[in-house]
């Protein structure tokens, strides 16, 4: 046996890599040969003298570890280095990717830009609608009282007034009625009946039309009243003409024709 | 034969002196409260004819002929001489008023300041004539013709078997006009830059017009309504109003 393999055996004797039979035969040279002995303490004594740190061993999982980091980054140099440049086309690519969240990003700003510019034109539009109700309520109130002047063209102002107006309440209306039923021009009356129609969708306007037909004398008004009630399609009106018609004997023979003409067309209604 | 002309120019200066003192009982002159404002002329005759011009000065001038008492059956009517103009007429505040009543017939010639208001109503027979006055008129007859020419202002003028004639100039903006008759021709002239809002309608005749009336989108059309005509000239303003059972209209341009 050479020195230096003696001396590895004697290493691993000591650091007990040595398997049962070797372990036997170097205990056995040991306690049979001096030379082997002295050389035995030698190296024991240089062993013990080098004071190894002992280094801890490695975990499994720590290898493991290591293991699947070096597979990803092989397979990714593995991967960059076939497509650097379709990488860069790539890129270029994503810009023209469908990409649903910029969609949603850009309409959820138009939406509460919309929402911004509704509220703020709804609020305008509603102090604009509280001014012109003032205005309407002002208008209103000054046709009430144009309507009670005794000059018959600031009455015709008056009534012609009420067409500009957007809303017209009862008492306008209730106005209007004293004057298509009693004001003393009958200019006035004549346009009167016209802004009443014109407001003929209210059910009470209607119906005072209807009533107002008896009450009138002047042959022109008769004939008005005529032609809005075939306006109007209000065939219960027929009653009324065909009173007009038995009352008086001294109509013209032009506005029996009409009245009678009129009557058989609310009939066919 | 100097006594005879003698005698002939003395009845002569009689008689004329005679018609003086006459004529002075039939004219009148009614002084203003307040000749600086306008005034207003309110005339309600029962029959007869009435012209009135506006002058340029500051009083009303009436003159009359009549009061007469109707004939019975086919006579002339009486002359009824006990009465003078001013029976008839009064003044308080610029108010001139005339009024005749049942049966009399009297007809009128009267001078108005230019700016005048004149309210008249003829309640049977009798034309209405007006010339030259500027104000808010009213006017309304039976069987007469109305007649107003070269006034401005605002009219409502009404009538049952006469015509109506109106020449207006200027328009004033914002006053009213509307004419209506039964049976007679309504004859409107207006100058050709009027702007109106404009309500045309007869039942039985036509409606004519040289002025373009947009009449934008058409409404609902009833077989009964057979002429109307409802829009603006010149992009509309002053509202025009004009009714007719049997009479035709014409609304033309001012020449």
């Amino acid at each position: 046996m050479e020195d230096i393999d003696l001396e590895l055996k004697i290493l691993d004797y000591l650091q007990n890599h040595l398997l049962e039979a070797d372990r036997r035969e170097v205990e056995l040279l040991r306690e049979t040969s001096p030379a082997f002995a002295a050389k035995f303490n030698e190296v024991k004594q240089v062993w013990e003298g080098l004071d190894l740190r002992k280094v801890p061993d490695t975990s499994p999982e720590l290898t493991s570890n290591f293991q699947a980091m070096l597979k990803t980054f092989e397979l990714e140099q593995a991967h960059g280095k076939v497509s650097s440049l379709a990488g860069v086309l790539g890129k270029i690519a994503d810009l023209f990717v469908y990409k649903p969240k910029y969609n949603w990003a850009y309409s959820i700003l138009l939406i509460s830009a919309g929402a911004l510019g509704a509220w703020l034109l709804l609020k305008q539009s509603n102090t604009n609608q509280n001014l012109s109700l003032v205005e309407n309520d002002q208008k209103q109130i000054r046709v009430l009282t144009m309507l009670k002047d005794s000059a018959a063209n600031d009455r015709m102002k008056a009534v012609n007034y009420t067409q500009q107006l957007h809303h017209v309440d009862d008492k306008v209306i209730n106005a209007l009625f004293v004057t298509l039923n009693t004001d003393s021009n009958e200019n006035v009356r004549l346009v009167t009946l016209d802004a009443l129609l014109q407001l003929a969708d209210n059910p009470k306007v209607r119906e005072g039309l209807v009533n107002s037909i008896i009450k009138q004398e002047s042959e022109l008004m008769q004939v008005a009243l005529a032609d809005a009630m075939i306006q109007l399609q209000e065939k219960k009106s027929a009653k009324s003409f065909k009173k007009l018609l038995e009352n008086q004997n001294t109509k013209s023979p032009i506005i029996k024709k009409k009245l009678e003409q009129t009557v058989k067309e609310l009939e066919t209604i | 034969m100097k006594k005879n002309i003698k005698i002939i120019a003395l009845t002569v200066l009689i008689l004329l002196s005679f018609t003086i003192v006459k004529s002075q009982n039939r004219d009148l002159t009614v002084k203003l409260t307040n000749p600086l404002k306008a005034g207003k002329l309110n005339v309600e005759l029962f029959n007869g004819s009435i012209k009135i011009v506006g002058y340029s000065g500051k009083e009303v001038m009436i003159s009359a002929d009549g009061p007469y008492y109707p004939g019975k059956g086919n006579q002339k009517p009486v002359k009824d001489t006990s009465k003078k103009v001013s029976d008839f007429v009064s003044q308080e505040n610029n108010l001139v008023k005339i009024k005749v009543e049942q049966p009399l017939i009297m007809n009128f010639v009267i001078k108005v300041p230019r700016n005048f208001s004149l309210v008249i109503k003829v309640l049977t027979a009798g034309d209405v004539d007006v010339e030259k006055v500027d104000g808010d008129h009213e006017v309304s007859g039976i069987s007469g013709n109305i007649t107003l020419s070269n006034i401005s202002g605002s009219v409502l003028a009404n009538n049952v078997r006469g015509n109506i004639k109106v020449d207006f100039n200027p328009v004033k903006m914002d006053a009213p006009l509307a004419l209506s008759s039964v049976l007679g021709t309504i004859n409107l002239s207006l100058p050709a830059n009027v702007k109106a809002n404009v309500k045309l309608q007869t039942d039985f005749s036509e409606i004519h017009s040289d002025f373009y009336i947009d009449e934008g989108t058409p409404g609902q059309k009833s077989k009964n309504i057979i002429r109307r005509t409802i829009g603006k000239i010149n992009g509309g303003g002053s509202e025009i109003f004009i009714k007719t059972v049997g009479g035709n209209i014409y609304l033309r341009k001012r020449k």
